[in-house]
């Protein structure tokens, strides 16, 4: 196997609260090759927006990255001052969130906004060339009317525009690596695909890798390869999609399948056990931090091992899934695995 | 944008006439009689009225109201009751000293406003900020003829840099017309200022927690650019805004200037006109500082509009 | 963070606007004793605040000389140990005037003030609370008076009453009724959908009621806060409008009296003005320190802007 284009290693981030420290994201390790889109599931404390946050150095005070390294193509961001940081952020690893038209400087035009973005990162041509370089990205989102909208203020735009906009912008350098936070939740279902499609196009086109945090699991099924379940700040379970989404290794992955344990929302089932809150970091399980939930343990008649201790992976391997009794849940894994 | 300003200015006119009809009733609410007020003990019954006669108060009030109304529209605010003559030239005539001295002070405010309140803002919590923002609440509670008279005394009557008061006509002598604007509008800028250093820190501190500042830092921009482009232009927008409103203040601080400055402005006639009960010349004074007020702030909406096209719709 | 392109629209004025009118609608929380101790720069203000009051209270009973007296010392003597801020041109005791002038002032400021809150909270309450044409009329009302700059205005009608500490309390009583008005039906018009005050009007309760029991603990912490504020501004104009010679008339010391015969002796006795001065700016710093922590105590969030 050829070296990985990001290789995350026992990744940390911790926020210092008011009763001691907590972690959001827990000694996750992962690694992303070249052109590839990777989903990254979970509910809403799950830590997958941190994560995401983390990759970029960006984790909010009182938050910070406690441990772990952060290697693209060799180079250890984890590492780097803060000014070096600077420069990988937007050239080398770009951010897409949800909601474009916040992100952008109100005051500024599309055009200027993206022409910075190029100054900033070290372009020494004129200003006119680079915004000849914006609006040929800007044609490359497939934005209409590039001429007149690069004059316009981002305010002035549909949110659908507004989003390949901002796509635009993180692409615009051509990072090898773009972290897409929810791109299109706030957008309506038609404008939704046609976002998806072009994200699929640049990655497949251009060879850039997409870290997809999401909790739309349809989304993932249609554009991801492989998918990484979080849940309390691990990832709990690791797959391509096809395996994840055939053969779910992990109760928590296989609950969320089910539909029995919607991502966003209120639980549909009446369990017992799956209803509730998802922890919160402050106060996480010991063991494996599924286990008050978990329907598994639950048919098992609670396993103490649950209880105790943290369930051990091999992330060696191309699926797997953090919990002690993955096997009883997928006899097949251990074929596949074997075999 | 068009519309927006007919929309603003369909606010403005009927407020303009609601408060001329205030400050015709306010003639009129003189306990007694203007003319018997002014005078005091020394006015006869039949001096009183003759005066009222002469100046055609003892009309019906809505016909004087359509009178004084007509006037106005001409720019005729009227005849002084203590000296007969027209007030609109004499206003006129103040109008110059007061208006050098509203900008020198505007130019002054901004000039220690605008970056105390933003660096507070930007490095909000650090040592700049601890002593800025207790100097702002200190400028809050000081009485601007204490500032005023401590730079008089410091400046003036200590060092002698300064003379203690006194106004030249721009025209006739830039420079020493300067000189001579300083103290005062100076001392206008440190009463006015602490208000929009804290509204500005306010403002700067809410953009950096918006979402696109932040987003800046993701797209790796230069600090600089953050600070200037993202920060300080957006922080710009509101201290227009802030002015505005701060007008009426600093015309309020202007009455108090002028007098200690001995500066020939409309808050000085105005000063003298209510010393003297001239109700007539404190009526005019009040409606064109109210006018003025508001007209500038309809000035500063639209302007906003155009730098801010949020607003607009 | 998911700002909604509406409001963000909707936000850009009224925000600044509502700062500005330092009005933070909604989420009022209670003010407390504890709160106060526990807040620095609360407690610094009501600390200085208290003084400055248990000043004027002693005066009443006794002052180092009779303030009115002629020559308890040397004419334009500076200050020393016998006058600790110097005597006048008539050889009276400086601090003895100021102390008896904090009475006058600060009697005026606060009754200026609680005659404003009354009728602004009157105001407030029956506009926002009636709605309508009546809600309307009164927000025109408002908007005019606030029109006219606060000073002006004041000094309009002092001019019209003849100066007296009664025509400033008047004159400051009318000036400051508006902002009151308008904070007042602010809190109401935001109060008044919320749920308890709709299931109290479904229950057929008389709308006094309603006002008395639902909405006025609402507007309670703000207007605190608010008469905190325009305590600092009525210690501000009284002194100015004597300083202007349209306030409480020489010999009676307010401080905006003994301000006036400050500025007559300005080169030779510079202390009279600075006295006076210097006690105005300590007695309004306490009040706005105070004001400021309750705003924060009331609004937790604006702790982080202000």
């Amino acid at each position: 196997m050829t070296e990985p284009l990001l290789k995350v290693t026992g990744l940390t981030v911790e926020f210092l609260g008011r009763h001691g420290t907590v972690r959001a994201v827990d000694d996750v390790s992962f690694t992303i090759g070249r052109g590839e889109i990777i989903g990254l599931v979970g509910e809403s404390a799950s830590g997958k927006s941190t994560l995401g946050l983390a990759l970029m150095r960006m984790v909010p005070s009182p938050g910070r990255i406690s441990s772990g390294s952060i290697s693209l193509e060799g180079q250890d961001l984890a590492a780097l001052s803060e000014a070096e940081m600077r420069t990988v952020r937007g050239s080398r690893i770009s951010l897409i969130v949800q909601d474009a038209l916040a992100t952008m400087n109100p005051v500024t035009t599309i055009g200027e906004q993206i022409e910075e973005v190029i100054r900033d990162h070290g372009d020494r041509s004129s200003r006119a060339e680079r915004m000849t370089r914006a609006a040929t990205m800007l044609r490359e989102v497939r934005l209409p009317n590039v001429d007149q909208n690069l004059r316009r203020f981002p305010h002035e735009l549909s949110g659908g525009m507004q989003q390949r906009v901002a796509i635009a912008e993180g692409l615009v350098l051509g990072p090898q690596v773009i972290i897409a936070d929810e791109p299109t939740t706030a957008l309506d279902v038609t404008v939704q695909a046609q976002i998806l499609s072009l994200l699929r196009e640049i990655c497949d086109t251009r060879g850039t890798s997409i870290v997809f945090v999401t909790h739309d699991l349809a989304t993932v099924a249609e554009i991801c390869d492989r998918v990484m379940v979080m849940y309390a700040g691990r990832i709990v379970e690791s797959g391509t999609v096809r395996e994840v989404f055939r053969q779910p290794a992990h109760p928590y992955t296989k609950a969320l399948l089910s539909g029995l344990l919607p991502l966003a929302g209120e639980p549909l089932a009446e369990l017992d056990t799956l209803s509730g809150q998802p922890p919160r970091p402050e106060d996480w399980p010991t063991g494996c931090r599924f286990h008050p939930r978990c329907p598994l343990g639950e048919a098992l008649d609670h396993p103490e091992i649950c209880m105790t201790d943290d369930p051990h992976v091999d992330e060696s391997q191309p699926h797997w899934a953090a919990c002690h009794f993955a096997e009883l849940q997928q006899p097949a894994l251990t074929e596949e695995v074997a075999g | 944008m068009l519309q927006y300003v007919i929309r603003r200015i369909l606010i403005v006119i009927p407020l303009l006439l609601a408060l001329s009809v205030l400050l015709f009733l306010y003639v009129h609410a003189v306990p007694g009689d203007p003319i018997a007020g002014m005078l005091g003990p020394n006015g006869s019954p039949e001096l009183i009225a003759q005066i009222r006669a002469d100046r055609g108060l003892d009309r019906p009030l809505l016909e004087q109201y359509a009178d004084w109304l007509a006037g106005l529209f001409r720019g005729d605010l009227g005849v002084s009751l203590l000296t007969g003559q027209k007030i609109t030239p004499v206003v006129i005539a103040r109008i110059p000293a007061t208006v050098q001295l509203t900008l020198m002070s505007l130019f002054f405010t901004i000039l220690i406003g605008l970056p105390a309140g933003f660096v507070a803002g930007r490095h909000r919590g650090t040592w700049i900020d601890k002593v800025l923002s207790p100097a702002a609440l200190l400028g809050l509670s000081m009485p601007v003829f204490w500032i005023g008279t401590l730079l008089i005394l410091v400046l003036a009557v200590n060092l002698h840099w300064l003379p203690t008061g006194g106004y030249i006509p721009f025209t006739q002598n830039p420079a020493r017309s300067l000189q001579l604007t300083f103290m005062p509008a100076f001392a206008l800028g440190i009463h006015l200022s602490p208000f929009l250093a804290r509204m500005v820190r306010a403002t700067t501190i809410e953009l950096q927690q918006e979402q696109f500042v932040i987003q800046a830092s993701m797209k790796g921009l230069l600090p600089r650019t953050i600070t200037y482009r993202y920060l300080l232009r957006n922080a710009i927008v509101p201290v227009l805004v802030i002015l505005g409103l701060q007008l009426g203040t600093l015309l309020g601080g202007q009455v108090i200037i002028e007098q200690l400055f001995n500066w020939p402005g409309i808050g000085r006639l105005l000063v003298e006109g209510a010393i003297q009960r001239d109700y007539l010349v404190v009526q005019s004074l009040i409606l064109v500082i109210a006018a003025v007020y508001v007209i500038v702030n309809l000035g500063v909406e639209v302007l906003h509009a155009w730098l801010d096209p949020r607003v607009r719709l | 963070m998911n700002t909604n392109m509406l409001d963000a629209i909707n936000a850009a004025k009224p925000k600044l606007r509502r700062r500005i009118t330092t009005v933070p609608v909604g989420g009022a929380k209670a003010i407390t004793f504890q709160a106060v101790v526990g807040h620095r720069r609360a407690l610094l203000g009501a600390i200085l605040t208290a003084i400055v009051v248990l000043v004027a209270v002693v005066s009443i009973f006794w002052t180092p000389y009779d303030p009115t007296a002629f020559k308890t010392g040397a004419p334009f003597s500076p200050p020393d140990l016998a006058h600790p801020m110097g005597t006048d041109v008539y050889g009276r005791d400086i601090l003895s005037r100021i102390m008896a002038g904090a009475q006058v002032s600060l009697t005026v400021a606060a009754s200026a003030v609680a005659a404003a809150a009354i009728a602004g909270t009157v105001i407030g309450l029956v506009a926002g609370f009636v709605g309508g044409v009546l809600d309307l009329l009164a927000t025109r009302i408002v908007d005019i008076m606030l029109a006219i700059p606060g000073l002006v205005f004041a000094l309009g009608i002092v001019a019209l009453l003849g100066p007296s500490a009664r025509s400033v309390t008047v004159a400051l009583a009318i000036v400051y009724t508006w902002q009151f008005a308008r904070i007042v039906r602010s809190v109401v018009i935001s109060v008044r959908s919320r749920s308890y005050v709709e299931a109290a009007r479904g229950l057929d309760v008389g709308p006094l009621t309603i006002m008395g029991k639902d909405i006025f603990p609402s507007v309670l912490p703000i207007l605190i806060v608010q008469v905190t504020t325009a305590l600092a501004w009525g210690i501000l104009d009284e002194a100015s409008l004597g300083f202007l010679g349209l306030g409480v008339q020489p010999p009676n010391p307010s401080w905006g009296s003994l301000l006036i015969e400050g500025r007559q002796y300005l080169y030779d006795a510079p202390w009279l003005a600075l006295g006076a001065g210097s006690v105005v700016v300590v007695a309004v710093l306490g009040v706005n320190f105070l004001g400021d922590g309750l705003r924060e105590i009331v609004d937790p969030r604006s702790g982080r802007k202000n």
